[in-house]
């Protein structure tokens, strides 16, 4: 026992008896070594990041390495991510360059804040793609997934003004940025239990996210997902297509287009195509009739924004992982599809020799 | 509001820092007083007028008891207390409505939530009976006073005691007990061909009530004995009743324990703090490491409608036993941690009672606090162990069968209240040949006494077996499968080693315990020990914990 300790009990139970300790050195030293496996941690993320949050970690990185600078750039969610490689665009558009910011889970609210970002950092793009498949925004998407856990800065997720209908998300949030043993935890489980049955540090997540990095840097930010989907006759329900849209979504379309037309940037609105099992009802109530409407009603808030609307189509099956994700030759088709889209649409617009569009002015 | 949540930390860190600012020892109560009554309201705040309703009567009991009436000012402060509260608490007030009209519009502008349109202070067709039930039962309670004091010296303390009792039972058992003697009434009658259908109330039970309840009971019968003087200041009683460590779930604090402390100046103790953040530490580390993931597990082969074979019965019931000791402890170790922050001591409600070799040890050892009630209310009230063997044996019967009760409506806890009774009969039965065999100051052999153990600690399982079963039916085929599927026990080998991973730290830590007979053993080790220690809980909570805030069992009672 140290000199300076004694045992005591008078302030206790009698079921309880203590050291005491002038400084608490247990809790010094625990605090130490806990900064000392977080940094560690930090360091060797790599090793156990799971595939979600790895992805949205090397997107930033590369963003901020100016790897993934483009005049052209890509809003989305994991259908774009996945589904769009800029590859074929860039080999037919030798002035500038096109590249793929989306990213899984990533909706409106987080494409407006990286928009935003992009522009801060002086790196804003001429043109927008933006994903067209609905305005939605989920209350939920501010709490979820690689945004909450690491991506959002304070500001970007005050702005979901959580603090004044639960305070203590604010904890997580904390939580996830100070302690990357808590950001990773399942990972780090499950990393944990593969060394375990390997007896020796499992690499097999390492080498993925290797690969996942060669692949977005090569692939000007995308990287692939899905397999092709069985050829055989589909005999599932059919459903029909539906538009949906929603207040918060309507919100953050209106920012991410009030921030593009404040900086002079053109947007272009991709409409991703779907399955042939969702049928697209015809009639003003229909999906494809009420996407249209929608972009009309865009353009009309503002006239001097010269929108465009891109569908790309003729997609089967074969093309689709599932109802919203492509598949392989579903990538390659859109990918192709884009290109030659993006040819005509660069040509129309100039683009890489006087890029900018008309004065625009913000949204009501 | 979760201990083992954000809003939680929140909370506690706001208490302590205007808790230290305050420094003067009212200002501290009311302080707490208001946090306690926030931890409260935010389960549901028309729960709070229930109690402020019930501590107002044993309030007024208590100082009637003793033949005395509130001082002119805090009888104001009481008088204006109950009708603001009852008002804000039971009339039909739109607080999101009014919550929303005071927020900026900025509140809104990440767009997910549209504002509530302000449709006037109260809800358009809310329901004022509440509000007029209220305040009948305020005008009840002043009617009672009145008579009481009417009444001859000699005769109010009785009268003052019995209308405490009454109103507490009546509380207890309108919201916690109605529904079910109703429906067990109904079936009854069914059985003797008499169909009836039962008058249900289904109002949700009010969290902590059977806590709170008890505590409060505490008082009026230790003013009546005359162990305790009453207070006179009402937010002192009130807190007293809603100090939020314990509010919800215990520990039961009896008032010649507890409001003393509150009555007094509280200074800031080294001591006491260093080992109230590693009560909270460690409960929060039983909570979500232990308890929370061995939930998952128990819930799998409870579920309505599983047919699990006897290891997996005896293996969930093992794990169901560690989780419900992780899980109450675990509240109690966060409740004395957070109370001793505050320079408050709550008594200890867990003595390690899974090492209990017999009934009565294990009572001594587990849910202290209750079973300290039962005793000295209850047990020895009725007699205790005088009198005639019949005469213990009933005495521990009701006992244990209110203490099974106390736990809910529910035909297994009434079960398990039998069941622990007959335990503790069974083993006064046996003792005389127990201790021809063992006399005192003789020691067991070791492999005698780890049969006895075992065999008690299975004895305990089968116990939780009761508890924790969704019917009578689940029961007895739970019971029958345990002589089922032993040939294939090795395939259920996984269960037991999720059991085994996820308790090894608690048997570990109550191994010391044992050895040392010091509950803060860890708090004795050397400090690279301990940080080592505290290291390696902290990383097994963060990466395998069960972060998702699971609900504590006992918030249920």
């Amino acid at each position: 026992m140290a000199s300076s300790s004694s045992t005591s009990s008078s302030e206790l139970s009698r079921y309880e008896r203590v050291r005491v300790e002038r400084t608490p050195k247990a809790a010094i030293a625990f605090l130490v070594l806990v900064m000392l496996v977080e940094l560690t941690l930090g360091a060797n993320r790599q090793w156990f990041a799971d595939h979600a949050a790895w992805q949205w970690e090397t997107k930033r990185a590369l963003l901020a390495q100016g790897a993934l600078d483009g005049d052209v750039a890509i809003f989305g969610t994991s259908v774009l991510y996945h589904g769009l490689d800029p590859t074929p665009a860039n080999r037919g558009f030798s002035r500038g360059r096109v590249v793929n910011l989306a990213l899984n889970g990533m909706m409106l609210q987080h494409q407006a804040q990286l928009l935003r970002d992009r522009i801060a950092a002086g790196r804003a793009p001429a043109v927008a793609v933006l994903e067209f498949r609905q305005v939605l925004v989920e209350h939920e998407s501010w709490f979820r997934g690689p945004y909450y856990r690491f991506w959002a800065s304070w500001p970007d997720f005050l702005e979901s003004r959580f603090y004044y209908w639960n305070l203590p998300l604010a904890f997580g949030f904390a939580e996830n940025r100070v302690l990357p043993s808590f950001r990773y935890r399942e990972a780090i489980d499950n990393w944990i239990f593969d060394s375990a049955r390997t007896f020796g540090p499992a690499g097999h997540t390492r080498a993925r996210n290797r690969a996942t990095e060669v692949e977005m840097r090569e692939h000007a930010g995308m990287v692939s997902a899905f397999e092709n989907r069985s050829q055989a006759a589909y005999d599932g329900p059919q459903s029909p297509r539906v538009w949906a849209v929603n207040p918060a979504g309507e919100r953050w379309l209106r920012e991410f287009l009030n921030v593009a037309a404040a900086h002079r940037i053109q947007i272009a609105l991709l409409a991703t195509p779907a399955p042939p099992y969702l049928v697209e009802t015809p009639g003003p109530d229909g999906f494809r009739a009420q996407l249209t409407a929608y972009a009309a009603k865009i353009r009309r808030e503002d006239p001097t924004a010269a929108i465009e609307l891109f569908g790309p189509k003729g997609y089967g099956l074969a093309d689709f992982a599932d109802d919203v994700h492509l598949s392989v030759s579903g990538r390659e088709k859109m990918s192709a599809q884009f290109a030659d889209w993006f040819r005509d649409y660069s040509a129309r617009h100039a683009l890489g020799r006087a890029i900018a569009p008309a004065t625009t002015t913000p949204m009501k | 509001m979760n201990f083992n949540s954000g809003a939680y930390a929140v909370l506690l860190a706001t208490v302590l820092v205007l808790y230290y600012g305050l420094r003067e020892k009212r200002r501290q109560n009311l302080m707490m007083l208001a946090a306690g009554l926030f931890f409260y309201g935010s389960w549901d705040h028309r729960f709070l007028f229930l109690l402020m309703y019930s501590s107002s009567v044993d309030y007024i009991g208590g100082l009637g008891i003793v033949h005395r009436r509130p001082s002119r000012y805090n009888g104001v402060i009481f008088v204006a207390g109950m009708l603001a509260g009852t008002f804000l608490l039971c009339a039909p007030i739109d607080w999101s409505a009014a919550w929303t009209a005071l927020l900026p519009a900025r509140a809104f502008a990440g767009g997910w939530t549209e504002p509530v349109p302000w449709r006037g202070f109260f809800e358009p067709a809310g329901a004022w009976r509440i509000c007029g039930a209220a305040f009948a039962a305020l005008g009840v309670l002043s009617l009672t006073t009145v008579i009481g004091y009417q009444l001859p010296d000699d005769k109010q303390p009785k009268y003052f005691l019995c209308v405490s009792m009454v109103v507490n039972m009546i509380l207890l058992g309108f919201f916690k007990y109605f529904d079910f003697f109703t429906a067990s009434a109904a079936s009854g009658l069914a059985a003797l061909g008499i169909h009836v259908q039962p008058w249900l109330l289904g109002v949700a039970v009010p969290a902590g009530i059977s806590f709170y309840t008890f505590q409060a009971m505490s008082y009026t019968i230790d003013v009546y004995r005359g162990q305790l003087e009453p207070t006179d200041y009402y937010p002192d009683y009130l807190l007293f009743v809603s100090f939020f460590p314990h509010l919800v779930a215990g520990p039961i604090q009896q008032a010649t324990w507890l409001l003393p402390q509150l009555q007094r100046a509280r200074t800031f103790d080294w001591i006491r703090f260093q080992s109230g953040v590693f009560l909270i530490g460690w409960g929060l580390f039983k909570k979500i490491f232990i308890a929370d993931n061995l939930e998952r597990f128990v819930k799998t082969t409870y579920a309505v409608g599983a047919h699990p074979t006897g290891p997996e019965v005896l293996f969930a019931t093992y794990a169901f036993a560690l989780q419900i000791y992780s899980d109450f402890s675990a509240y109690s170790d966060i409740a004395r941690g957070t109370s001793r922050l505050l320079g408050i001591e709550i008594t200890v409600n867990f003595n390690i009672p899974y090492v209990a070799t017999n009934p009565g040890e294990f009572w001594r050892r587990w849910h202290i606090s209750l079973s300290s009630w039962l005793r000295d209310y209850l047990y020895i009230p009725l007699g205790g162990n005088r009198g005639t063997r019949g005469l213990l044996y009933r005495n521990l019967l009701l006992t244990m069968i209110l203490g099974g009760m106390w736990h809910g409506a529910r035909m297994n806890f009434l079960l398990w209240g039998c069941y622990q009774g007959a335990l503790l009969c069974g083993y006064q039965l046996l003792q005389p040949y127990i201790d021809r065999v063992t006399p005192k100051g003789v020691t067991l052999p070791r492999v005698a006494h780890f049969a006895s153990w075992a065999l008690f600690f299975h004895l305990v399982c089968y116990g939780w077996l009761l508890f924790r079963a969704e019917s009578g039916v689940q029961i007895a085929g739970m019971t029958a499968a345990l002589f089922t599927g032993w040939r294939h026990v090795a395939d259920h080998a996984g269960l037991l080693a999720h059991v085994a991973w996820f308790g090894w730290p608690l048997i570990l830590m109550q191994y010391f315990q044992v050895k040392t007979k010091n509950l803060l053993v860890a708090l004795t080790w050397s400090w690279p020990v301990r940080a080592a220690v505290y290291v390696t809980l902290f990383y097994l909570m963060v990466v395998f914990g069960a972060v998702d805030g699971v609900q504590f069992i006992y918030f249920q009672f």
